[in-house]
């Protein structure tokens, strides 16, 4: 039997008995039906129901974590009730004050189908719920939060956990709803489930990198680092006759002017922004955008690189 | 009868006297002059097709002399970091036409186009239009000494 105990080392372990521990330990909760409206009004409370289904691994009893992905302006941390009713027992639930949880969230399941712009928040029910190994409940989760002041559409989620198991996966279940619209605000719609808008428009339409360009930065789109940024500078590098040359110390050349609501733009000319030669063959322009200090810097989110501008004269 | 008469002879009068002499010709016909631009243009305004830019970039800088040598157009120097339509900071330039001219040339091949014709030498403005980069990308310069 020593023998045979000696066998199992510790690679042994780590390839065939952990990941059999694991499965039989892990906690299965699950999402299996959500009812929740499909649009709204601006400051309307709406009332959404989770159908919670158990199937313990183990006899204990834990406190319930709740996730709700809502848009970032919505103010569901101070304006939610969320109840829970169960064969286990029934309670409230309370925001968390642990912070980390939105945020282990956030890197476990993502947003959906939301290009950006929305929160998760984190909810842990006041009392712990009964399990017993091998023996299932059901619950229903009763929420009834007040929905934001802007016309928006989204796309609803729900995190179910349980504090013993936290969130980690296969432990926690999440179901993102249909993208649901609220309407009769003052604003043009937010589309958060469409695509993500690109925050750099150039003008003219078209240019060749000889020609004036304004280039017109809307911190509300795309990565939103700079919303609410006092000022924002434009760092910029330039490809002209094989050689490289980048201007980024923020100065009254590189500042941009502010037009609007974290909208910002520059008309720069290459060779004058660039401090370049008159005659200078410039093949290949980018920027970045970034506050005074310079440490927070907006790249473009699709290649993780500077904006490029490309030219786009036809003629 | 007599009313007639006299009516008659004063139409006749009225006639001789307004065919008493030949129209006289300037006998030296018109003098045409040879367009003087000579001096140092500054900007004062600056159009991208039709829209304003005189305040988007930093224009201060331009100045453009263009030199005269006698009534013919000779050298030009241009102290700018602000776009223009030629590349080199000095050189030759030249009318399309001495007396009738349309068009500046530089002595890099770049020219722009004069907006409205020059009748005087004494022009106080200039207005040209050229082209930087892209060819539907119209820029009107308006110069003033």
């Amino acid at each position: 039997m020593k023998n045979l105990f000696n066998k199992f080392n510790g690679r042994v372990f780590k390839i065939i008995i952990f990941p059999l521990l694991f499965l039989t330990l892990t906690f299965c909760i699950t999402i299996s039906k959500i009812d929740q409206p499909s649009n709204a009004t601006i400051g309307e409370k709406i009332k959404i129901n989770l159908q919670v289904d158990v199937k313990p691994s183990e006899s204990n009893e834990y406190n319930v974590i709740l996730g709700v992905l809502v848009p970032e302006n919505w103010e569901i941390e101070t304006n939610t009730l969320a109840t829970y009713t169960s064969d286990n027992g029934s309670g409230t639930f309370s925001l968390t004050p642990d912070a980390t949880l939105a945020l282990q969230m956030t890197d476990l399941v993502g947003i959906g189908k939301n290009y950006g712009r929305v929160k998760w928040v984190a909810f842990v029910s006041d009392g712990k719920i009964k399990g017993t190994n091998n023996v299932n409940f059901s619950g229903q989760i009763h929420l009834e939060m007040t929905v934001g002041n802007e016309n928006v559409k989204t796309q609803l989620g729900y995190i179910v956990a349980t504090s013993g198991w936290g969130i980690s996966d296969k432990n926690i279940d999440v179901k993102f709803t249909d993208c649901m619209e609220v309407s009769g605000g003052t604003n043009s719609l937010s589309d958060l489930c469409g695509p993500i808008p690109f925050p750099v428009t150039f003008k003219p339409s078209q240019f060749t990198l000889d020609d004036v360009i304004k280039i017109t930065f809307d911190a509300n789109k795309g990565p939103t680092d700079l919303l609410g940024a006092e000022k924002v500078y434009i760092c910029g590098t330039v490809i002209a006759d094989g050689i490289q040359k980048d201007v980024c110390v923020a100065n009254s050349s590189n500042i941009l002017n502010n037009i609007g609501p974290n909208i910002w733009e520059i008309s720069i000319w290459g060779k004058q922004f660039f401090n370049l030669p008159m005659g200078a063959n410039i093949t290949f322009m980018s920027f970045n955008f970034r506050n005074e200090v310079g440490d927070i810097i907006v790249k473009n989110r699709d290649t993780l690189e500077d904006f490029q501008i490309t030219p786009s004269c036809k003629f | 009868m007599k009313k007639i008469i006299t009516t008659m002879c004063f139409m006749l009068f009225i006639g001789l006297i307004g065919c008493d002499d030949e129209p006289s010709l300037n006998p030296e016909g018109f003098t045409e002059f040879k367009t003087d631009i000579s001096g140092i243009w500054k900007i004062s305004n600056v159009t991208q097709n039709g829209i304003d830019i005189t305040n988007s970039l930093d224009f201060k800088s331009f100045a453009l002399n263009l030199d005269y040598n006698g009534t013919t157009p000779s050298n030009f120097s241009l102290a700018s970091k602000s776009p223009f339509v030629t590349k080199i900071s000095e050189g030759s330039w030249s009318f399309d036409d001495p007396i009738y001219p349309t068009i500046i040339i530089f002595s890099d091949g770049s020219s722009a186009k004069l907006l409205k014709p020059i009748l005087s030498s004494g022009e106080k403005s200039l207005n040209l239009e050229i082209v930087l980069g892209c060819g539907n990308m119209v820029y009107q310069y308006k110069l003033i000494k």
